[in-house]
């Protein structure tokens, strides 16, 4: 029959298109795969290195080449100057800082908790991590809400879906991002990546202050999507 | 294996790295949530902008049970109208434009018309029982949201893929059945999702039948709209370090769908098809990859009420449909789509001899042999956030659509089959390639004036190359012409080598006022349409009886024609009392008007809706939630003079519904038509499973009053 015949001239055509359309799915997903591994691989040392870190530093000692006071340094553009009860010097109390939203509203007060002095549960020994030298904490969640104000520029638009991924990051002195990863899965890989990129499109940063220690320079941050 | 061996690993070093993670979140610094929301029109232009409307599962679930017809219940959102088909393949009708001039994707994919009555459209393999979310954009549709097609875009998915929290095993699902008292109908659906942290797998699954309803009032039985149908379907999705790997198989088989509008029946309907897709979320950007094919065998003839009789008529079609979308982040303010597709679609057509049959005898008819329409199309587009409340899409598109066919032959060659002899000689000796370089472009802006009033403006320019049988109908003879036709005018339909594309310009705009907070919301979507080479049917022939006078239906060919089209969609909500998760009170209305001229002969166009309006209230108050809706459809007096069209009457149709959940199990009673009104539907066309039994042509009437019942749980 005529009609039968043109079938058997057009499979291939289209068979061929299939598999070549399997085989850029395979690859893909491969090299993705790939990805994933160097990506873990990567990671890795940057942790071992972290483990050696901590017997090595003092504990309880403000670090040397610190100095008793903090160089005064002036605050970032975008940011208005911390309300006088935030010095940080007693460093008991929440420290509240006002931060600008960067896309809409006014000014919100923002209360972030030094992480000294809000030990996890469970935490042994808080004393395993340097205190910080007079007025960094000050400095610290100043330099914070500039990262936070700068992260938030770069939000995903228009994605209607539901979640939130916690990112760990670590910055060198000059703002550039030293690695980032997940430290909480939303469980959905596009918003998990999402929130990678937000952290990484939005650096290099602005240079953190000198007075703010190397060991401070690692931070987390939630992202919620909805 | 390697793949499972390996996601083992990563799951092993990650759950090795979480002590290092702990350690060092230690010393990390806590930074402020960051809330990224999408709630706002103007961030959401490129997926919902105000002229759409997305429709989830949870108010499917309150539908279910009284249609097994995705069209139709599309049809309840302004805009939006369905013209009457078989019982689960009404064809959805966005401002105006219908078939193939509208996009309608399943899981992101088109499927192609395989059918010369249009009967498997691709809403007919859904069923409203297991969608998991409908968006329908009435108004400008970005070019990176399809090509190949002048109107709106619906957009059907069905099982996004749900995982487990990490190091947890999900298990998940839904059940529901239904019975509908009117055509004795029932139906049940499954969904079963079991996952790990990383791959998931969904089974779904629905039957659904019915025997032919009773229309309202005095209108008795409707013949020929009976049907039955399943689908089975299942979906793996694997999530890994950078991306998500989907891959889906299914199948649908109808074994009947009376079409009452239609000579024909489909008596089976059998399809499968294997969807792939890859999506990587990178710091450069996405990457979407796509390829499906899709297999179907499609037989028409007569059922019961048609009988007696035979006239075997089938089709075959494969598609293969293949795309690369990549969309990059070019500033904080900026995204950059860039897309290519490659569609082909191959299709044949032929219809068997009947034994004993001097007209449908002694040879096959070769209606469509081995056509093929292929796309390659790509597009660019540029999404820009001005400012928090001015954004704007803008895109430009190119489609280079390539068609061919092989010949053709008629039943035989004896003096009845004369005119159809003729035809298909001259078919053969034409030129058959055609190709069509279609442009399109499409902007969008939405800015909003204050957090209670958004407005939308677009602009669109898009283009259609004719499908297969608009342009490779052949057969001029009566009966021949007569199977060719989506239209359910009883008319017969030529092809024309000759059509050109059509090219629509739309302008629309969309004011929407209020919004959740403050418990009232309103919009307003006026909008303009104008078609070049809009293709519609001229006239060639009125069909005479065997006693040689007229018999009320005329033979068309398929002609470029220009044609406007205008109207208005309004819609509002307002919320009594004040509402809380656990008990609210809502009221709701919309309204769509249109009008469409075809230019060339200064009439109505065919197939538009009548004016249309809908209020509803509904009552939730903790597991009890209670709906009476009201719809009102005005007199249809625009009609299409060339086809016969006939008029309809104005009417007005009262539902009323309740359901409870106990112990997790939904139980509702709906009341469809409660008064029994007795009324012809707008756009159904003409009754033609009734003509041929009582030899009365009346439009097709209405479904009368049923009382349907549902079931459904989640676990």
């Amino acid at each position: 029959m005529a009609y039968g015949d043109i079938r058997s001239g057009w499979h291939p055509m289209v068979l061929a298109a299939i598999v070549a359309g399997h085989c850029v799915l395979l690859a893909v997903a491969a090299s993705a795969f790939r990805t994933s591994l160097t990506h873990i691989d990567r990671e890795t040392p940057a942790l071992v290195a972290l483990f050696e870190k901590d017997p090595v530093q003092p504990a309880a000692a403000p670090r040397p080449e610190q100095p008793a006071s903090a160089r005064p340094s002036p605050p970032p553009p975008a940011m208005p100057s911390a309300p006088s009860g935030a010095s940080g010097s007693g460093g008991a109390e929440p420290v509240t800082v006002a931060m600008v939203q960067p896309v809409r509203g006014p000014a919100i007060p923002l209360e972030v908790t030094p992480f000294a002095l809000a030990p996890r549960a469970g935490l042994p020994e808080p004393a395993s991590i340097a205190p910080p030298a007079p007025g960094e904490p000050d400095l610290l969640v100043r330099y914070a809400g500039v990262l936070r104000t700068a992260i938030m520029a770069w939000a995903p638009r228009g994605l209607h879906k539901e979640g939130e991924a916690v990112v760990s990051f670590r910055i060198d002195r000059s703002g550039q991002v030293l690695d980032t990863r997940i430290m909480r899965s939303s469980g959905d890989v596009q918003l998990d990546r999402l929130a990678l990129r937000m952290v990484r499109q939005a650096a290099p940063f602005p240079p953190p202050d000198g007075a703010i220690s190397d060991e401070r320079l690692g931070f987390t941050i939630p992202i919620h999507f909805h | 294996m390697t793949r499972f061996c390996n996601s083992l690993r990563i799951a092993l070093i990650s759950s090795c790295t979480l002590v290092p993670f702990v350690a060092h979140a230690q010393e990390s610094t806590p930074i402020e949530a960051i809330d990224v929301q999408s709630g706002q029109s103007s961030e959401s232009i490129a997926a919902t902008p105000l002229s759409g409307a997305r429709v989830e599962r949870d108010s499917l679930a309150r539908k279910q049970a009284s249609t097994s017809d995705t069209g139709r219940l599309l049809a309840d959102l302004p805009g939006v109208s369905a013209s009457s088909g078989g019982g689960f393949s009404s064809m959805p009708s966005i401002r105006g434009l219908s078939e193939q001039r509208v996009t309608v994707l399943v899981d992101g994919f088109t499927i192609d018309m395989a059918c010369p009555n249009d009967m498997n459209s691709p809403l007919s393999y859904t069923d409203p029982q297991t969608i998991s979310s409908i968006s329908v954009l009435t108004g400008i549709a970005p070019v990176s949201s399809g090509g190949d097609n002048i109107g709106g875009v619906i957009s059907v998915e069905s099982t996004p893929p749900q995982f487990a929290a990490a190091g947890k095993t999900l298990v998940t699902g839904e059940l529901s059945s239904f019975y509908r008292s009117n055509g004795d109908g029932f139906g049940g659906a499954a969904r079963l999702t079991v996952a790990t942290g990383s791959l998931s797998a969904t089974y779904t699954g629905s039957y659904a039948q019915s025997d032919q309803y009773e229309g309202g009032g005095g209108d008795g039985l409707v013949r020929s709209t009976e049907f039955a149908k399943t689908d089975h379907a299942l979906a793996l999705a694997w999530q890994h370090a950078t991306g998500l790997v989907q891959l889906k198989g299914g199948i649908q088989r109808s074994p009947y769908e009376g079409f009452p509008n239609q000579y024909m029946d489909m008596v089976d309907n059998k399809s499968w098809f294997l969807n792939g897709s890859y999506d990587g979320y990178f710091d450069w950007g996405d990457l979407a990859l796509r390829a499906a094919y899709r297999d179907t065998d499609h037989e028409m003839d007569f059922l019961e009420d048609k009988q007696p009789g035979s006239m075997p008529m089938n089709t075959e079609v494969h598609s293969f449909d293949g795309s690369v979308k990549l969309s990059l982040p070019m500033s904080m303010h900026d995204t950059l789509r860039i897309g290519a597709e490659f569609h082909h679609q191959w299709l044949d057509d032929y219809w068997p001899p009947v034994a004993g049959s001097m007209m449908m005898g002694p040879g096959e008819f070769v209606n469509v042999n081995g056509g093929k329409r292929g796309r390659i199309g790509a597009f660019i587009e540029w999404e820009r956030h001005f400012s928090d409340r001015l954004s704007a899409i803008t895109g430009l598109r190119y489609d280079r659509v390539t068609m061919n066919t092989g010949e053709v032959k008629p039943y035989g060659t004896g003096m009845m089959q004369m005119a159809d002899v003729m035809a298909a000689a001259a078919f053969n000796a034409a030129e058959r390639k055609r190709t069509d370089d279609n442009w399109s472009g499409s902007a969008l802006l939405v800015y909003e004036l204050s957090d209670l009033a958004a407005l939308e403006l677009g602009y669109a320019h898009k283009a259609r190359s004719p499908n297969l049988y608009e342009r490779y109908s052949w057969g001029r003879g009566s009966m021949a012409s007569r199977m060719i036709g989506w239209y359910g005018d009883g008319n017969g339909y030529v092809g024309n080598l000759d059509l050109k594309p059509e090219r629509a310009d739309t302008v629309s705009a969309a004011l929407a006022l209020g919004g959740d907070k403050a418990g009232w919301s309103l919009r307003i979507a006026p909008y303009y349409t104008r078609v070049d080479d809009y293709i519609d049917g001229a006239f060639v022939q009125e069909f005479t009886d065997m006693m040689g006078a007229p018999g009320g239906f005329v033979q068309l060919q398929f002609a470029n024609q220009d044609a406007e089209f205008y109207g208005i969609d309004v819609a509002g909500a307002v919320e009594l009392g004040a509402g809380t998760a656990a008990r609210s009170t809502r009221l709701t209305g919309s309204l769509s008007w249109l009008e469409a001229r075809n230019l060339s002969d200064g009439g109505p166009v065919y197939r538009q809706m009548p004016l249309d309006v809908k209020l509803g209230l509904a009552h939730r108050s903790g597991a009890l939630e209670l709906a009476a809706d009201f719809e009102w459809v005005a007199e249809k007096t625009r009609v299409d003079a060339t086809r016969n069209e006939p008029r309809t009457d104005d009417y007005a149709l009262v539902n009323l519904g309740a359901a409870y959940t106990v112990s997790g199990v939904r139980v509702s009673l709906d009341v469809e038509n409660l008064f029994d009104t007795g009324y012809a539907l707008p756009l159904g066309g003409v009754s033609l499973g009734d003509y041929g039994a009582t030899g009365e042509l009346r439009p097709v009437p209405g479904r009368g009053r049923s009382f349907n019942v549902g079931l459904s749980t989640r676990f």
